[in-house]
């Protein structure tokens, strides 16, 4: 359901979709003025956003390219498109109109229109208009004010007359040279609220940000209800409001309620306990329905019916959720369908609209206590969690009413990255086992990866990944298990003979026993990040390497430790020495996946020390020496 | 007499839209016909247990093609033409045992272009150019449950009237299931232009990215077209026949095709069995405005190039000539010339003319200016007739691209490359035209070692040349001078973490191009140019040049660097010599631009700061000084096995002068462990450190001997490979 993000992010990179300003970037925009006014169309008896938007370019170099681009959809209606270069229009202007397509869905009905602005002389100007019209109110939920190329002044009006009733919530306006007025035009009984902007940064695309919604100046525009025409209209007024909407999708959506009884009973045909029954329609639901996401119309809402997920053995995540829910059902369980945002937007149904939510999972309840059961999560177990929807809030439906609760937050050990080995230097060479346990979003990360290739070529590439690509860490006997077991850990284990992180000068060894060294190029490049840092899922990473000291040899000199401990992240290193033996221990916690701008100094001082630590090696030398 | 015609025409138009079949209707016709006449493999429901474990097994695969072409008249407006009107029927048919979830996900949509209409009515006279393409699918569960997939559930991700594209997500597909499935395009082409064996050319590589159990490929041609195919790197000869109607058919099949493994080094076109084959109408009228429209093989593509020396009808551009007389300023002055001056400055005023005009498109990325290739055969036919002019003794290699087919197996004009080689007692000059780096007397690496066709022009009259032809090879390039260079001087800074790294690089011959296209702007590049012929100023030149004039400022602005693109392109050549980004780079700077071959060096020189490659040890530092030379190829244990010949890049070689300074109060471990020797008859690898006062010297050289080795002699070349690998894990003590 990732229809409601899909708008919102249209709406508020309107019209440059992935082009990010650079320092030397071709084009500024000189001004925008955006309007836009809420009408009664009398033909229709609807509400209707009519908007217009117009930019002007301004060409820093030569033959300025840009190019436009402007989302549509059955809700949004472009009626005009206007493009001049320095007074005139291009002879080649022809927008083209066509279907969005991106790699992650496999159909939407979103289009586009676009067309290439070429400004020949540098310092001439494009101005590009598109003149718009919103069908229904509840699309139209935000309005943003940054844009990929830097804006020297933007002017928004929005005209709202009495008889609609809209609220409009500013975010991120901090740091931001945004002035506010509102103005009553009597004549026409409507308010006027206009926001100046000057000096806005344009948009950058960085890995591992937070979503748009958390870093970008924008209103987000909340319709209430209209009283025009001689009627009375509710959009999203309440949470009530948007939940009945809601509601009214999700009926009526198992066609052949046979099918799905015969499937439940053959998934838990023979299964006595509860659980047992409910994780093998859950892992079911997980491994046979290949995630394909279809938005066309209301199928952008509208879950699909289970039965036919069933059949197609593909769908969306409402239409895994539905299947999930009607497996359960069908079983005799207690099971819903719930609405809810991902971490990547930042709001919450404390405002109803569409923009809040963008995924749609199951709930069970079950022995006073739910269970969210997300299929799309391919290898996440049973009441296991992806950090994408860790204490976010979530909207599960319960009839006429609603629940509203929060998706809990992981406990500490649900991801885990485990090594332990077991070293003895033969001819120079570390020689041993070593053993992996992977559990929570690290087993996923793997599983994803091995699911992804071919299966011929699964031991190379774990091989590979385990080597760290590198040939001399040579790996015999792996017995790699729990692939196919989502209740069980990932683990894997093998035989190591490798040269790599020995060097033996005269008779000295000095040694490094971490051959995984995480975070060694994590340090952040401070004056090139805009944005916080979000890490993908929290961490739980240890390394323990016990290495027999060869006989007639003795410590020389042992790393010093590295302990360091803060609210959001924790680096332990430690060399122990016990009779014959040295054991490395390493673990790192990311506790917070969340690193703020503010953290970066104190995270690169971290990381640097990190990584003295790594450079610094382990000594042993002859008893004699 | 207009009229009663164009009646009948709009009767019969008329007529064929009343019986017109329905997309669907003609769906359903294809789909009987595909599956009614599957042969007997595309029965199979079992995989051999040798290909238990493989993601997917291909039980069959068929290709059948089938084209029918006539000529038919048509009225235009003033006067009437005949129309090749071509209908082609492809399929592709597949059953595919799927066997995990990387072969579901690969299998598990069908993207294609339902319809293309591109017909063209001119006044009542229509064109057609009509596209549709039909698809199937049926799974087969292993229990041997049959499902027709319904087809009607594909989604249209363009839907125009005249162009749908459709895109099908295939339901109930599972891990375990037979995938049976069809593509079949129709077209219908009235278009002449369309009908070439260019534009019909199919290639199929006996060998898929899964095992292969059946394959089939069956072409069908009516007595109306012309046939050219070849065999080619020990692909079967397909079996021709005549059928009652005069249609003739080429046909093979396989059983058990390997799937296609990846491997270093190779050259597709020339060690992968394949298969090349295209039609064209026979009709002399077809071509009579288009001569290569039938030239399959050599021999006519040869001819066709001699062809093209027709100075009426391909008139000789004489600009480089123009340049050269201008530079010399008198003929006196050219004639005193040595040859090997002069004709350095008729191939530098080609280049200039080639490469220092551009295209109103060039804007769209200037970017990529440094990267175009000039066309060789055109570039030598009209060379050639400048030198046959100037009296200047050449011959024309007719040759191909180690990268494409051998020259046995050409098929189109462009699968050919050419150059020349002027007479000059027992040192040949050479004129390759390939890249704007190329020099006078330089030999481009793909065609070292190849076999060409010497052909010694004569020119008969302004429309007629001929030839005297012999077969000859293109001279190898030695090591020595496809060659790198480089020289670094290493010292630990304060913090005894990380290493400061002054570099000087020097590059000879092939070893040079990828460097000089990223370190060098385009503008230093035509800057050069424009110097070494005396050639007009860019200003000038953009100015003449109807498709540049208006945008003259827009390429005199942007085909510089700026001073954060410099760095950054020096930043990224460090960043794949080190295989990590430098914490800090500085002092860089081109030496040489090696443009021209009087200083054919291309010399520069950049600081670096590198992190992670100082270990503390106590009180003492491991140094990993193997790394410093750059990193060196590794192989996988699945590399060391090859029955493939070797094709590599050129016959090259390396030398690194390492000379680390030894901080005060340590002395260096390991020295002795950083000298190595190998070689063979294949190359060489060494290395050589030695202790001079406060410095360690590591001169470390790498040498292949040829572009091209037998499979038999792999184990030599991975033995270099392997010694330059161990070299890179060395590492050094500095010890307090």
């Amino acid at each position: 359901m990732t229809k409601p993000f899909f708008l919102l992010a249209i709406g508020l990179f309107a019209v440059n979709f992935a082009f990010g300003n650079t320092a030397d970037s071709a084009v500024t925009i000189n001004s925008t003025v955006e309007t836009y006014q809420f009408v009664y169309n009398t033909k229709t008896v609807s509400v209707e956003i009519k908007q217009k938007l117009i930019a002007t370019y301004i060409a820093n170099t030569f033959q300025a390219n840009v190019p436009i681009a402007q989302g549509y959809n059955n809700h949004v209606t472009i009626n005009n498109v206007e493009c001049k270069v320095d007074g005139r229009t291009p002879r080649d202007f022809k927008p083209t109109y066509t279907y969005y397509g991106s790699d992650d869905v496999f159909y939407s009905d979103q289009k586009i229109c676009y067309f290439p602005l070429t400004i020949p002389k540098k310092g001439g100007l494009g101005v590009v208009t598109f003149e718009e019209t919103v069908n229904d109110p509840r699309y139209f939920t935000s309005i943003g004010f940054s844009e990929a190329y830097a804006v020297n002044q933007k002017e928004i009006s929005v005209k709202i007359p009495r008889w609609m009733k809209v609220e409009l919530k500013e975010y991120n306006f901090n740091g931001f040279n945004i002035k506010k007025t509102t103005q009553y035009i009597s004549g026409e009984d409507a308010d006027l609220v206009t926001y100046t902007i000057k000096n806005l940064p344009a948009t950058k695309q960085e890995g591992n940000s937070p979503g748009p919604t958390y870093l970008y100046p924008h209103l987000m525009v909340l319709c209430k209800s209209a009283s025009v025409g001689g009627s009375s209209v509710t959009y999203f007024n309440t949470l009530d409001d948007q939940y009945k909407w809601y509601h009214s999708l999700i009926k009526n959506t198992v066609a052949d309620q046979a099918a799905i009884s015969t499937k439940a009973k053959e998934l838990t045909s023979g299964l006595t306990t509860d659980i047992d029954k409910i994780k093998a329609i859950f892992y079911y639901v997980q491994d046979n329905i290949r995630y394909i996401a279809f938005e066309d119309g209301m199928a952008g809402f509208r879950p699909e019916n289970a039965d036919e997920v069933l059949r197609k053995k593909y769908g969306d995540c409402k239409g895994m959720a539905n299947l999930t829910k009607a497996l359960l059902m069908a079983s005799g369980y207690d099971a819903r369908l719930c609405w809810l945002g991902t971490k990547h937007i930042a709001y919450d149904y404390q405002t109803p609209s569409l923009a809040v939510d963008n995924h749609m999972i199951c709930a069970l309840n079950y022995k006073a206590k739910t269970y969210f059961l997300d299929a799309t999560e391919s290898y996440l177990g049973f009441d296991e969690y992806a950090e994408r929807i860790q204490g976010r809030q979530v909207l599960i439906e319960d009839g006429e009413k609603y629940v509203l609760t929060k998706v809990p937050v992981a406990a500490a050990g649900q991801n885990a990255n485990i090594q332990t080995s077991k070293m003895s230097i033969i001819n120079g060479a570390f020689t041993g086992t070593v053993n992996y346990v992977w559990k929570g979003e690290d087993k996923e990360e793997i599983l994803t990866g091995i699911n992804s290739i071919k299966r011929e070529k699964t031991e190379d590439a774990m091989i590979k990944y385990l080597a760290g690509d590198n040939n001399d860490y040579t790996i015999t006997n792996m017995v790699l298990s729990g692939t196919s077991n989502p209740d069980k850990d990932l683990t894997v284990s093998y035989d190591l003979r490798s040269k790599n992180g020995i060097s033996s000068f005269g008779k000295t060894y000095y040694i490094d026993l971490d051959h995984t060294k995480e975070l060694m190029d994590a340090l952040i490049k401070t004056d090139e990040r805009k944005h916080d840092y979000w890490f993908d899922h929290k961490l739980n990473l240890s390394r323990t390497v016990t290495l027999t000291i060869p006989q007639e040899y003795k410590v020389s000199s042992l790393p010093v430790a590295l302990n360091i401990v803060n609210a959001n992240y924790e680096f332990h290193v430690q060399y122990l020495s016990a009779a014959d033996k040295v054991t490395y221990k390493k673990s790192i916690i990311i506790k917070n996946t969340h690193l703020p701008k503010a953290g970066f100094a104190q995270w690169n001082t971290d990381i640097e020390q990190l990584i003295k630590t790594y450079n610094d090696a382990l000594i042993i030398k002859p008893i004699t020496e | 007499m207009k009229k009663p015609l164009l009646l009948l025409s709009f009767l019969i138009v008329i007529g064929t839209a009343l019986y017109a079949q329905t997309y669907n209707e003609k769906a359903a016709e294809v789909q009987k016909m595909v599956w009614a006449n599957a042969p007997p493999e595309f029965s199979l429901k079992d995989v051999p247990a040798k290909y238990a474990n493989e993601s997917a097994v291909i039980l069959a695969q068929s290709y059948t093609m089938q084209r029918t072409s006539n000529l038919k008249f048509k009225f235009m407006i003033i006067a009437a033409g005949v129309a090749n009107r071509v209908t082609k029927i492809s399929t592709l048919h597949e059953r595919v045992k799927i066997n995990d979830k990387s072969a579901l996900e690969r299998y598990s949509t069908l993207e294609y272009q339902k319809k293309l209409d591109k017909s063209q009515s001119y006044m009542l006279v229509k064109m057609n150019d009509v596209h549709n393409t039909y698809i199937g699918a049926k799974i087969i569960k292993p229990n041997g449950q049959e499902t027709t997939v319904n087809t009607g559930e594909e989604v249209l991700l363009k839907n125009t009237g005249k162009d749908q594209k459709g895109k099908l997500a295939i339901p109930g597909l599972q891990v375990g299931d037979i995938l049976d499935y069809y593509i079949s395009n129709n077209d219908l082409s009235e278009n002449a232009m369309e009908d070439s064996y260019k534009k019909n050319d199919q290639i199929y590589v006996l060998a898929d990215e899964y095992p292969i159990l059946n394959y089939s490929l069956y072409f069908q041609f009516n007595s109306k077209a012309s046939v050219y195919y070849v065999s080619a790197n020990g692909a079967p000869k397909l079996e021709e026949s005549t059928l009652p109607n005069s249609d003739q058919v080429f046909k093979m099949s396989q059983k058990d095709l390997p799937k296609y493994q990846s491997q270093k080094w190779v050259s597709v076109y020339r060690q992968y069995p394949y298969i090349e084959i295209s039609s064209a109408s026979k009709s002399k009228m077809m071509t009579y405005n288009n001569p290569a429209a039938r030239a399959g093989g050599l021999t006519d593509n040869k001819n066709l190039f001699q062809t093209f020396f027709n100075e009426l009808s391909n008139p000789i551009d004489q600009e480089p000539k123009n340049i050269l007389k201008d530079y010399f300023d008198s003929k006196k002055n050219l004639r005193a010339a040595p040859l090997d001056s002069s004709m350095k400055i008729l191939y530098d005023a080609w280049k200039l003319h080639v490469f220092g005009n551009f295209d109103k498109d060039d804007l769209s990325d200037l970017s990529l200016l440094n990267y175009r290739k000039a066309k060789g055969t055109v570039a030598v036919i009209n060379m050639s007739r400048i030198l046959t002019d100037m009296d200047i003794p050449h011959e024309i290699l007719l040759v191909c691209s180690r990268d494409n087919s051998s020259l046995d197996n050409v098929y189109n004009f462009s699968d050919l490359d050419a150059l020349i080689r002027i007479s000059n007692g027992n040192n040949p000059l050479y004129m390759c035209f390939d890249d704007v780096l190329t020099h006078f007397n330089e030999i481009p690496a793909k065609f070292q070692g190849e076999k060409a066709i010497s052909m010694v022009p004569k020119r008969k009259s302004s429309t007629k040349y001929v030839f005297d032809e012999m077969n000859t090879t293109i001279p190898m390039v030695s090591a020595e001078k496809n060659h790198i260079d480089e020289q670094l001087q290493i010292s630990l800074l304060a913090d005894m973490q990380k290493l400061k790294v002054q570099r000087l690089v020097k590059q000879t011959g092939n070893m040079r191009h990828s460097d000089q296209k990223n370190l060098l702007s385009a503008m230093d590049i035509d800057n050069a140019l424009m110097e070494l012929v005396k050639g007009e100023p860019l200003a000038k030149r953009l100015s003449k040049n109807p498709d540049t004039k208006k945008s003259a400022d827009a390429f005199l602005a942007g085909m510089g660097k700026s001073l954060v693109e410099v760095r950054k392109s020096f930043m990224d050549e460090a960043k794949g010599q080190f295989d990590q980004e430098p914490t800090q780079i500085s002092d860089y700077k081109v030496i040489n631009p090696a443009i021209e071959n009087n200083k054919p060096v291309f010399e520069y020189t950049s600081t670096v700061v590198l992190n992670n490659l100082v270990k503390k040890a106590g009180n003492n530092y491991i140094i990993d000084a193997g790394k410093l030379a750059g990193s060196f190829v590794q192989l996988d244990e699945k590399d060391r096995k090859r029955t493939l010949d070797v094709y590599m890049p050129s016959a090259r070689s390396f030398k690194y002068t390492l000379s680390i300074i030894i901080p005060q109060g340590y002395k260096v471990n390991g020295v002795e462990e950083l000298n190595t020797k190998k070689i063979n008859k294949t190359g060489s690898f060494t290395s050589a450190a030695a202790v001079t006062g406060n410095v360690l010297n590591i001169v470390v050289t790498r040498n292949y001997n040829n572009n091209f080795e037998k499979a038999a002699d792999w184990p030599l070349v991975s033995e270099l490979i392997d010694a330059g690998f161990a070299f890179n894990n060395q590492k050094i003590l500095l010890e307090k």
